[in-house]
């Protein structure tokens, strides 16, 4: 190339400066109360992700004259419920990735670590005997009843077997859009894969970390649930034949225990049991997935609707601009927690879900405002006319470069957002509109102490308190990301 | 541009209008100005006289409303980009037509890297080329505009260079899909002067290794004389006077261009006996008050009665056209005239 004399690097050396984020985060460390409450909440999100391993009628492990089993860690793969199936396939996601990342460190170690090879050694064997286990199982059930599966694995099946009866009408044509889904849906990821190679290993791990969360799902989904039998093992147990390890706390959460209602706080139920012989630390290690899940999904909801509508009002202005000003303020004028009530009165079943779609769609106004100001603000910058003058498109110009700028102010609402959407839930579940009844959760447990709040002290006072911890983290760590963004309080 | 040369992009007549409370504004009122392949073009003149509001007619960036192009045409290869649709304009932004802004500080976006930024724009015009093949082709496009060290560089982000690096970065941008055009509003301005040398030196060198047309907007008379074929001076929303520029330079004929001239500074100089920086006194008119006279009559030193009523734009040498009833050297001794009467106030 015959290039001009290039002249002396700039000052800034690489790697010297740092970027947005890196300061953000310096910031937020300093503040203490706020870092401690960041680890507090992590602690209590692990807490949800293990759930059935630390409070489960199921044993970690069996032995006895029908051989050896881990009904736990089967159970954990191939739960009944939504919600237990999403935290528990994340936990195994990350311990997947985690165990690769350890893996890798150990290979690439000089000189190469002992343990490390070791423990990479006992992971990949885990792995492979659970992925094992699992196609197994898989190809187990699919024999066993290929009615049972609906969609284009039942219709492979189907092919495999021969068929089993008549179909419905019409119902290659669903088949071939099924087809061209998962076509699509495979293409976009191969896609997704070729981008993130050039984007750098932590795209891709996230990536990776997306793909195998839903692979996991995919598989246990259409495997489905089993009904576990816990007495099995209790009476293994009792018969002193095996032996038998439950985990910390031996109770399920959905297994009353009929002689034990409103049972005070005792050496084996340290937090008492419910109305219902519910074990309540149990509902309580539990219930954590609910009040996290509603809040995260319900706000990740709200920021769906308020970064759409707010990102189009903005960036667009003229009569989107004015519509979804004026629905705001009809949105605005009810009070948000009737308006949620109204919902999950009209809504056709009780279900967590339906929760946390009316608590999400009460609460995209604030961000659509916030992000609608942002966007304002950002248009009107050089970088965007630049990107206009490279032939970008709108839509690729406010995903890519507003977004991106106009997002920080709206994380910290989304972190007080949070904290709001438990609070929410736990008031549905305390008027006992809240989840359906076997299902744990804080606002339920409160509804039950209703009757006799003194007597029942502990139904009232344990679930209190993680809720008021709970929605406490939140906040302190909303609180710190705001002044960490800020930066006339940098010093 | 010489006769029977096809031009590459040819504005005719082009009025943009604005409409604001205050009543239409004619930022651009009738322009009419062309380009040939290889060629650099410059539109100069003062704050507010239009020159931006044209570049920004010519790649549809300006907001409409309040932004309206009330006439003309312009024909980029023939094709008239008023009549393209959106998304046909996009194609031609950037593929075809390139813009360099004023400010490289505010023109990257913060939150990527340059790397990724230049890349960007590659991949827009080439749908599934391969990341990585975006990337070594925005790295070679970052070695070609001199940055030392591209590969490493690339994943740096805007704020961890100079100024003039990211001008460099921005040029880069707007080189990588090869366009034919490129247009650059005022690309020195924000940049101190070794580094604006630096820059016009890069405007030029690569100027000539891939003929490209340059419309070059500015302010700065000493940016044109070292880099503009033809000048086009501009003033309230009209072209005064065009010419090749060094019979610009050195026979002025509108006398709005003899007080640019003179308006230069120059170091030490004690030419008439005086320090003092040469001024064209008073303001552009606001464009929403513009009316069908001589624009510059209420500033000029030699305005009388016949300049009631608009002069237009005529050749006088060849291809040196004026737009003013009173083209000749008596502009230069009014002025000094007028400069000795109002003395140094």
């Amino acid at each position: 190339m015959s290039a001009p004399a290039a002249p002396p690097a700039p000052a800034a050396a690489p790697g010297v400066s740092k970027g947005y984020w890196q300061l953000t985060w310096i910031q937020f460390r300093k503040r203490k109360d706020a870092y401690a409450g960041l680890f507090l909440l992590l602690l209590l999100f692990s807490m949800a992700l293990t759930a059935p391993l630390l409070a489960n009628n199921l044993p970690w492990y069996a032995s006895g004259p029908e051989g050896v089993s881990f009904p736990l860690v089967r159970d954990f793969f191939f739960p009944l419920d939504h919600l237990d199936r999403f935290y528990n396939l994340l936990f195994v996601t990350l311990v997947l990735l985690g165990g690769a990342a350890g893996l890798g460190t150990a290979v690439r170690a000089k000189p190469p670590l002992g343990a490390a090879w070791l423990l990479a050694g006992l992971f990949a064997a885990v792995l492979v005997d659970q992925l094992a286990e699992m196609l197994i199982f898989l190809a187990y059930m699919v024999r066993l009843s290929p009615g049972a599966f609906p969609g284009l694995l039942g219709w492979i099946t189907g092919l495999v077997q021969g068929g089993q009866g008549p179909e419905p009408a019409g119902i290659w044509a669903v088949r071939l859009a099924e087809l061209g889904a998962i076509g699509f849906a495979l293409r976009k990821i191969f896609q997704l894969y070729r981008q993130a190679q050039a984007l750098g290993t932590r795209t891709l791990w996230v990536f990776a970390g997306v793909t195998l969360f839903l692979l996991l799902f995919f598989v246990s989904r259409t495997v489905g649930g089993r009904n576990v039998m816990p007495d099995r093992y209790r009476e293994l147990k009792a018969s002193g034949q095996g032996t038998v390890l439950m985990p910390l706390i031996p109770y399920g959460a959905k297994e009353p225990d009929s002689a034990r209602t409103d049972h005070p706080p005792t050496a084996g139920h340290p937090l008492g049991c419910d109305n219902n012989g519910f074990d309540v630390l149990t509902r309580i290690i539990h219930g954590s997935r609910i009040s996290l899940a509603v809040g995260f999904l319900a706000v990740g909801l709200a920021l769906c609707i308020g970064i759409l509508v707010g990102s189009m009002s903005g960036y667009f202005g003229g009569w989107f601009d004015l519509l979804s000003g004026r629905l705001i303020e009809v949105f605005v004028c009810f009070p948000s927690f009737f308006l949620i009530l109204t919902i999950i009165a009209v809504a056709p079943r009780r279900s967590i879900f339906w929760v946390m779609f009316a608590i999400g769609l009460t609460g995209w106004t604030g961000i659509a405002r916030l992000i609608r100001g942002e966007v304002l603000k950002v248009r009107q910058l050089d970088y965007i006319q630049a990107a206009k003058a490279i032939g970008m498109k709108n839509s690729r110009i406010i995903v890519r470069h507003i977004l991106p700028n106009a997002l920080a102010p709206v994380l910290v609402a989304a972190t007080f957002g949070v904290a709001g959407a438990i609070l929410s839930e736990t008031g549905l579940g305390f008027l006992g509109l809240g989840v359906e009844p076997p299902t744990p959760s804080w606002g339920e447990l409160l509804n039950q102490a209703r009757q006799d709040p003194v007597r029942l002290w502990w139904l009232m006072l344990y679930p209190g308190l993680m809720i008021f911890m709970s929605v406490t983290l939140m906040n302190l760590v909303g609180e710190g990301l705001r002044d960490a963004m800020d930066p006339r309080l940098r010093k | 541009m010489a006769e029977g040369e096809k031009a590459l992009l040819e504005v005719r007549d082009l009025r943009t209008h604005f409409d604001t409370d205050a009543g239409t504004a004619r930022a651009v009122d009738g322009i009419s100005f062309a380009i040939a392949p290889g060629e650099c073009v410059a539109l100069v003149g003062e704050s507010g006289c239009g020159k931006s509001v044209s570049s920004m007619s010519v790649m549809r960036l300006l907001p409409s409303p309040p932004a309206r192009v009330a006439s003309g045409q312009i024909l980029f290869e023939g094709r008239d980009l008023l009549g393209l649709s959106n998304a046909e304009m996009c194609a031609v932004r950037g593929k075809d037509i390139a813009m360099i802004f004023q400010e490289p500080q505010s023109a990257l976006n913060p939150v990527f890297t340059i790397g990724d930024q230049v890349a960007e724009a590659y991949q827009i015009h080439h749908a599934g080329s391969r990341p990585r093949e975006a990337w070594e082709k925005a790295v070679a496009a970052l070695r070609s505009v001199g940055i030392p060290d591209p590969e490493s560089r690339a994943k740096d982000y805007p704020h961890q260079l100079s100024g003039g690096m990211k001008q460099r970065v921005c040029i880069a941008m707007a080189l990588i899909c090869s366009p034919k055009l490129i247009i650059a509003d005022e690309p020195t301005t924000a940049l101190d002067v070794t580094i604006q040398a630096q820059i016009l030196d890069l405007l030029r060198t690569l100027r000539k290794e891939h003929n490209l047309s340059l419309l070059l907007i500015t302010h700065d008379l000493g940016v044109v004389a070292e880099m503009a074929d033809r000048v086009c001076v501009m003033y309230a929303g009209k072209i005064v006077e065009t010419a090749p520029t060094r019979e610009l330079f050195a026979k002025p004929l509108h006398p709005y261009t003899q007080g640019l001239m003179r308006a230069r500074p120059e170091p030490g100089s004690s030419r008439h006996g005086r320090k003092r920086l040469a001024v064209i006194p008073g303001l552009v008119p606001a464009a929403t008050q513009f009316k069908d006279d001589c624009r510059f009559r209420t500033r000029c030193p030699l305005a009388d009665e016949k300049c009631g009523s608009e002069p237009a734009l005529q050749a006088y040498d060849g291809e040196h056209c004026a737009a003013c009833w009173h083209t000749s050297a008596a502009g230069v001794q009014a002025w000094d005239a007028r400069d000795a009467k109002g003395g140094p106030a």
